[in-house]
Order: C-alpha cells, then structure tokens, then sequence
C-alpha cells in the first residue's frame, strides 16, 4: 500500500517536472515551442557544467593535484546541495499551493515527506553526477584506474544526502523559528543568507586566511594540499568519497551508513513536525489589532513599486535568489576593507595580457556578481495566479515594468556605489578607473534588468505552485543569468585579447546602454502575458 | 457611437485545440441596468466576461465598453470597468487596506474620496476591523469583499461580476445587491453571471442565457420569464438542447 501511495505522489511530482504533462497533453503549439526551447537550453547549461567540470579536473591533473579531485567533487556536490536546500527546502517540503489537497488525501503524512524528499534529493543527485562524471573520467584516466573511476561516480551519490538533510534542518529550524513573525520572509532570507555564507565563506577563509605574500604554482599545491586536509576535518564524507575511490570497504560503509541514517533521522523529524509547519508557512497571521493607518495617495508608477517591494519582501526564496549576487559584492567590499588583496593582485597580474589593465577589469566583478540573478527575470512570473488582476486593471506597459525595474535599482544601485566607493579607497584607483567601475556595472544592470523584463515577457511562468518554481526553474531565469554573466566576461577577455580594455569597456557601456534603450522600447510596446 | 455601456457583437472565442468557447455571442447592456448571465458549467460565460474585461483575447466579433473597443482602446475601457472573477486571487503579501490604495491610485481616486468610501463600504462589509491584516490570512468571503471594496472605490461605470455570491454571507449578499441597485440608479450598469436563479430573477433587468457557446434565450426579464420563473425557462432549454 506504502509503494502504490508513494508511486502515486511521485508520479504527480513528475507531472509537473519541466512541465512534461503539459507538454504531453497540451494543445497550445506555442507553449509546446517553449517547453521544447526550454529543454534545449536545460541540456545545453547541463553540457557546459559537466565540460566546466572536466575542465577544473584537468587543470588538477595537470598540476599533479589529481588525488585532490574526489575531495573537492565531494565538496562541490555537498556545497551545492546545502545552497539548494537551504533556501528552497523547507518549501518544498512543507509548503507549496497543493499542500492542502494533499494533506486532504488518505494518504500517510510519511509517504507525503518521503516524496517530496526524493523530489529534492534526485535533482541534486543529477547535479552530482553531472559534475562527477566528467571529473571523474579525468581522475581515472590520471593514474587511478579505471575501477576508481566508477567507484568514485558510485561514492558522489551519497554526498548530496547529509548536507541535504543537515540544511534542510536548519531552514526547517529558522522557519519553525519565524512562523510566527510577520516578516518572517525576511527574517528568514536573512538567517539563511547569513548560515549558507558563514559555512561557505568560513570554510575557504580558514583554508587562506594564514597566507601572505606573492603566490606561486607551487604555493597553490601546498595550499591544496591544506585545503583537502581541511576538508577531511570539516566535511569527512569528502575524505571518504576519496578513500570509497581507492576501495576502502568502511569508507563505503561510512558514507552509505551516514547518508540513510541522516535521511532516516529527517524523514522522521520532517514528519512529526510537518502539520505544524505546513500549517504555519500557508496561514497567514492575524494580529486581532488592525493596521488603521492612512495610506497616501500615490502616482500609478509608485503605487506598483510600493507593490514590487512587497512582493519582494513576502517571499524568502524571491529575495534569497535574487539578492545573492550581490550580497556577494557587498560582502566582497567588506573583504576589501580588512583584507590585504595585492598578494592576489599581483599572481593575477601575473597572467598574460592582463598585466596592467587589472585594476580596469574589477569593474567586471559587480557585473558578472551582479548577472548572477536578476529580480525582473522572474517578477512577471512572480505575479502567478494575480496576473489576471493586473489584467483587468488600467495599467500602462511602461508603469507595471517600470516598478519592476526600479526594484531591481533598488538593489543593484547601492550594492554597485558601495563596492565602488570602498575599491577607490583601498585600490587607490584613477579617476577612469573608478569612472568606469560605476558606469560599467550600472550599464550592465540596467540592461540585465530590461533583458530580464523582456525574457519573462517572452517566458512567463504562472502555473506554478511554489515560488521556487517560479523563481528558478524558469527559461526567462536561465538565459537572463548566461547572458548576465557570460556579457561581462566575454567584454573582459575581449579586452585582455585586444589589449585594451578601457577602451573595450567604453565601448561596451555605449552598447550596453542602447540595447537597454531598445530593449525598454520593445518591453513597454509589448503586450501583457 | 451607441449608447450602450457594453455592446458585444458575434463574439467568438476558439481555444487551443479546437473548443469553441464562445460562437458569435451578441448582446448590450444600457447604462442602469442589471444584466444576469446565466448557463451551465462550461457554457463560455466566464469566457465572455474576461474577454470584455480585457482579460482575455478572442478570435472574432467586436466589444465596446461605453462606446470604446476593448481591444484598441483597452486602457480607456479598463478605467471604466470594475472585475470581480469568481475566485478573487488578490495580492496576499498585502492588507487589505494596502490593496485597496493599489486600486484606487491605478484608478487616479482621490485621497479624501477613497478615505471616505473605502469607510463606507468596509462598515458595510464589515470589514472595518480586518483591513489591516495581510490578505493571506482572509477567508474566501473576506477576500471577496476586499474585492468589492476595492472595486466600489473607483465608482466604475461598468461592473463585471463572475459569480459574486459564492462565498458571501446573507449579511453582505443583501448589501451587495442594494449596491448593484445603487450603482445603476447613477448610471452605471452592472453585468454578472450566477448560478443562483431566484437571485438573478429578482435582481436583474435583462437576462441572457447561453450554452454551449450560444445565446439560447435573451431580452427583459419579465420577456423571457413570462409567467414562470427563470429556473423553468433555464432547465427547459436544457431539455431542448439535449434532445438536439
């Protein structure tokens, strides 16, 4: 009975994954056209993270780091695993639009969890092995073997279990926590944020932090070196993956013991805890004393934006995945301020024609931080079953997207200004430099905000039932990321090649600022999706 | 011009793979009248209303609000219309008196004439003391008198309701017809659809009935009741159309 009800809740997950069922039973030609663009450019992206993979192994090889591979392929699955998890587990697992017909159905709280943690598990074991098997080619064709190869693809499918468990514990903590808060949305993002960023950053600060002075090839063996030794004390089950590698039988026995017993644990905790927190996450909170104040007037254009901003606010994984990039910056500013860079400065120098033209190119790091996700990518989408509302209302193309834009200002303007500020101060930049690391990114950001609006308009997503849906698993989503990044870093080595990224730079900012122009122009003369 | 609020001529609306929602659907509705739509599940109503709403786009025929077509010139029409759908989704992330001042600066109301109706009706709805909380946490019923609220503020000219009792207590079911009443005693009209035919026989001035896509029955109500009620009139063009 258990399997017959499990089979039947993971086969309504599978109807809803990149909308399959829509696609198999859907009459809408051009919806079937998405769909199938959207699949392309799913294996494309899946293509570039498993040659990306290959890459960074072959680069290990090749300066005869190839043993640290199994580590740090355990240790980039398990990072992943935890980032995923941490800021969309908990609603995945507890929340969601359908949660209330299932809880309706005569079907066991436990079948429900376990479900929905196969949904959140398997993505993450594909990402895994779409990392692993290309690295792990490489890490047999480099002295291990081929036996080690496989056992080392075997071992990386249980790495995503543990971080999985132990992140989707913690957001099931920090949610349980803020149930009761009325920006718990908030309140959450931000415990998240600063959880996810704390494991990460303090584990590559513990790992550098001790180095000083000009680096070298060699100096960056012996920090691997450290850096693995330290994986094995934080993360053990990166050290096990190695040693599961080179056929140790308690290595296998340890990770696989550890990832059942740690699901098991949650699957449990989940499931005694689930009415609870499902019922806190999709109720709203009624304080009994009811705001009174007076809401001012406002212009159309400030009344949505007001809107935007709420939107924002109200939903953690739209303000964790689209704050990222550049709470990144900001916190690289903050870097800026207590770290002395010019060791690393001067072994970037280092690299063929970037020599002096270095500190020209830090006006890349915002745009390419900031292209990481854009809010205007996915706010079209965000507007879900409320779209009709706006629909019906009288609004102008140019206020709807506009509010949308200015939210995404909002968070690109200050984050730019204060990276700027701090880099002239501690950098010791010209006044070109400093020029160009404002205008650039501002370029940048207001044409990844404008493509952003016009690709949701082309790829808007309504049906989902979770905001993550919306927020991350959009076409509008993945093309506006490839082109915020790869624009930036195409711009950048097109200037390394030439020789002249100033002028490169300038160059792009113009073209960047037109494409902006002509892309609001097509925008507001569009139709509402 | 015409002087009809809505005038929808040979409305048709085909949807993706085939389904004929709405086959050439013609009708108006004048200022001061209440205009019930009536059919089963699936006979195009709510496909009707959301195509004069703007809400949705349709293969052929023509609509004008007030004398403006829907589809050149929607933002005129859209400033004269209120839309209630049958299952109001508004912004749950806001409270309701946040959603309100969304509505009323869209409509370009001013502030002490939205301060004093917004008043007016959320002590009608009793809604007075729930307007501060996030909508997320309203009921079906609570949301749906946001949804007037909000609708009422602007004063529209045309009112487009999809099934506005369902959800609704006798207590604001009573005050929303005296509304309806109200509004169309200053001009505006009103044009919704119900299942409820008692309501719709005593409420309404003109009635349509449609199936399958098709207006089967229409005119005064008094014309196309005669001397039954509007329950035999709908359940005997059922008969009709299943014998067909």
């Amino acid at each position: 009975m258990r399997n017959s009800e499990l089979g039947l809740l993971l086969r309504i997950q599978a109807y809803r994954f990149c909308g399959v069922n829509a696609l198999m039973h859907g009459h809408d030609r051009r919806q079937r056209r998405r769909a199938m663009g959207a699949l392309c450019l799913g294996l494309g992206l899946a293509a570039m993270a498993a040659g990306y993979s290959a890459m960074f192994a072959l680069m290990l090889a090749q300066i005869g780091a190839a043993d640290a591979i199994p580590q740090i392929l355990a240790m980039a699955a398990a990072a992943i695993a935890l980032v995923v998890v941490m800021t969309k587990g908990p609603e995945l697992i507890f929340g969601g639009q359908d949660v209330a017909s299932l809880r309706a159905m005569p079907v066991r709280t436990g079948t429900i969890v376990l479900s929905r943690m196969i949904g959140v598990l398997l993505p993450l074991l594909g990402v895994a092995l779409l990392m692993g098997v290309p690295a792990a080619i490489v890490y047999a064709m480099n002295g291990a073997g081929a036996a080690a190869g496989v056992r080392l693809v075997l071992a990386l499918c249980f790495v995503p279990a543990v971080p999985a468990a132990l992140a989707l514990l913690a957001g099931t903590v920090i949610a349980r926590l803020t149930l009761r808060m009325r920006h718990r949305s908030i309140v959450a993002a931000a415990l998240s944020i600063v959880l996810v960023l704390a494991v990460l950053g303090g584990t590559f600060a513990m790992g550098f932090a001790a180095e000083r002075g000009t680096l070298t090839e060699s100096m960056m063996l012996v920090l691997l070196g450290r850096f693995t030794q330290l994986l094995a004390g934080l993360y053990p089950p990166a050290d096990w993956v190695a040693a599961a590698a080179k056929g140790s039988a308690a290595a296998w026995l340890w990770l696989a013991g550890t990832a059942f017993a740690v699901l098991l644990a949650t699957l449990v905790l989940a499931t005694l805890g689930f009415a609870r927190i499902s019922d806190g996450l999709s109720a709203g909170t009624m304080r009994g004393r009811s705001d009174t104040r007076r809401i001012r007037a406002v212009s159309p254009l400030r009344s949505l934006y007001r809107k935007e901003r709420m939107r924002y606010l109200s939903s953690t994984i739209y303000l964790m995945n689209t704050s990222v990039g550049w709470l990144m910056l900001l916190m690289a500013a903050g870097a800026l301020c207590f770290v002395d860079v010019k060791p690393y400065l001067s072994l970037l120098s280092a690299v063929p024609g970037v020599g002096g033209q270095l500190l020209w190119l830090l006006a890349l790091v915002p745009a390419v931080l900031g292209g990481m996700a854009c809010p205007t990518a996915c706010s079209i989408s965000m507007e879900g079953k409320q779209m009709e509302l706006m629909r019906a209302l009288p609004v102008r193309m140019r206020h709807w997207l506009g509010a949308k834009m200015l939210l995404h200002l909002t968070l690109a303007v200050p984050s730019i200004l204060v990276f700027a500020l701090i880099a002239v101060l501690r950098l010791g930049l010209s006044a070109g430099q400093t020029a160009m690391l404002v205008l650039y990114p501002l370029s940048a950001s207001l044409m990844n905000g404008v493509c952003g609006l016009v690709l949701n308009l082309h790829f808007p997503r309504f049906d989902w039932t979770q905001d993550t849906q919306a927020v991350k698993q959009g076409m509008s989503v993945l093309l506006a990321m490839l082109i915020g990044m790869l624009v930036p870093i195409g711009v950048g080595a097109l200037g390394i090649w030439l020789g002249t990224v100033p002028v490169v730079l300038g160059v792009a900012c113009a073209v960047q600022l037109a494409a902006a122009a002509g892309l609001w122009g097509l925008a507001t003369r569009m139709r509402m999706p | 011009m015409s002087n009809d609020m809505l005038c929808i001529d040979r409305l048709t609306k085909t949807y993706p793979g085939g389904k004929r929602a709405v086959d050439a659907l013609s009708l108006r509705v004048r200022p001061g009248e209440i205009y019930g739509f009536i059919g089963h599940n699936g006979a195009g109503k709510s496909t009707t209303i959301r195509a004069v709403c703007g809400v949705m786009d349709f293969d052929g025929g023509t609509i004008t609000v007030d004398g403006m077509d829907v589809r050149t010139q929607a933002l005129e029409c859209k400033r004269r219309i209120a839309y209630i759908p049958d299952n109001p989704d508004l912004y749950e992330f806001m409270t309701g008196r946040q959603y309100i001042a969304l509505i009323a600066d869209l409509f370009g109301v001013a502030q002490a004439e939205r301060d004093a109706l917004t008043a007016r009706y959320a002590a009608m709805f009793g809604m007075q003391d729930s307007l501060g909380e996030l909508i997320g946490a309203y009921s079906h019923g609570m949301k749906q008198k946001t949804a007037l609220i909000a609708a009422l503020v602007h004063k529209p000219r045309l009112m487009v309701l999809d099934e506005p009792f369902v959800g609704l207590d006798p207590e604001a079911s009573f005050h929303l017809k005296a509304v309806m009443r109200e509004l169309c005693d200053a001009g505006s009209a009103i044009f919704f659809s119900t299942h409820v035919l008692e309501v719709a026989q005593k409420l309404c001035d003109r009635v349509a009935i449609i199936r399958a896509g098709r207006l089967v029955a229409e005119g005064a109500m008094q014309e196309v009741v005669g001397s039954g009620t509007l329950e035999d009139v709908f359940m005997t063009e059922a008969q009709a159309h299943e014998e067909q």
